[in-house]
């Protein structure tokens, strides 16, 4: 499918059935090996650099949040990600042996209150839900699994489908 | 991520460019409050150059414009590119603080 984006640039949509994990360890410097993880699939994936801004950002508030809030002891741990994509959807899997924390479930942060009683807490969270089509989570054998779903269509293509629905 | 610095009429400038996560957003803060501490009470964090940015940015956004608004100073951000811009209204920062189109803009609003 050819499709011509906002820039007047022609896209190949091609989406070749991809799929990668990481271990990360609960130390905030693994932080990279998922920006390189990300960088190495928007090669392989044709979609809006857009998108993988934003797969970028789930994955950081989420692997952040394990990492500052998952774990009471001063032990090393392990976390796991993996990524896949398939057509026109990314599949985010993570698991990690830290504190129950179910994220579908997590407080909105109040984004319209006055700013001296803004706090940040809850932050990444939001963006996760606002980024993320679809979110599940579990809790098995002591570990949190979160599955999510993100549909990485071009905005163009979706315009199209759009159109031709209606 | 990479920050230049610079001082024109008592405004001090961040250029600040590439990423703002969780591992660089310390550095930034950093700067942000060495110049605080030097007395500078104007600044203008130019992100015509930052590419991406997470909550651990933003909260550095959010301490500085409580503290610069108790020190009776003001903070202006110009120039934010698109994604940068979303997750900003996504937040619900964009009612906090003030945003300019441009580093022109900003200079006058500072």
């Amino acid at each position: 499918m050819r499709l011509t984006n906002q820039s007047g640039a022609v896209n190949m949509i091609n989406m070749e059935k991809m799929s990668l994990s990481i271990k990360l360890k609960n130390r905030l410097v693994d932080l990279d090996k998922i920006k390189k993880a990300v960088s190495s699939m928007s090669t392989t994936v044709d979609c809006a650099r857009r998108k993988f801004q934003e797969i970028d950002l789930v994955l950081e508030e989420l692997f952040t949040n394990i990492v500052c809030h998952g774990f009471n002891d001063n032990k090393e741990h392990e976390i796991h990600i993996s990524l896949s994509c398939d057509d026109d959807t990314l599949m985010i899997r993570m698991e990690d042996d830290g504190k129950p924390f179910d994220v579908t479930a997590a407080k909105e942060p109040d984004t319209k209150c006055a700013i001296e009683k803004r706090c940040i807490g809850g932050l990444g969270i939001h963006f996760v839900k606002h980024f993320i089509d679809e979110c599940n989570y579990q809790r098995k054998k002591n570990r949190n699994i979160v599955v999510l779903k993100k549909y990485i269509t071009n905005d163009a293509q979706q315009l199209e489908t759009d159109s031709e629905s209606r | 991520m990479d920050i230049i610095q610079e001082n024109t009429n008592e405004v001090e400038i961040f250029n600040v460019k590439g990423s703002l996560d969780s591992n660089t957003s310390s550095e930034f803060e950093a700067k942000i409050y060495t110049a605080l501490e030097s007395g500078q009470r104007k600044l203008i964090i130019n992100l015509e150059e930052l590419e991406y940015i997470s909550s651990a940015g933003l909260r550095v956004m959010l301490k500085t414009t409580k503290d610069l608004k108790r020190m009776d100073g003001n903070i202006v951000l110009c120039s934010l590119q698109d994604y940068v811009r979303e997750v900003f209204d996504i937040a619900g920062f964009d009612g906090y603080m003030n945003i300019e189109k441009n580093l022109e803009e900003a200079m006058i609003k500072i």
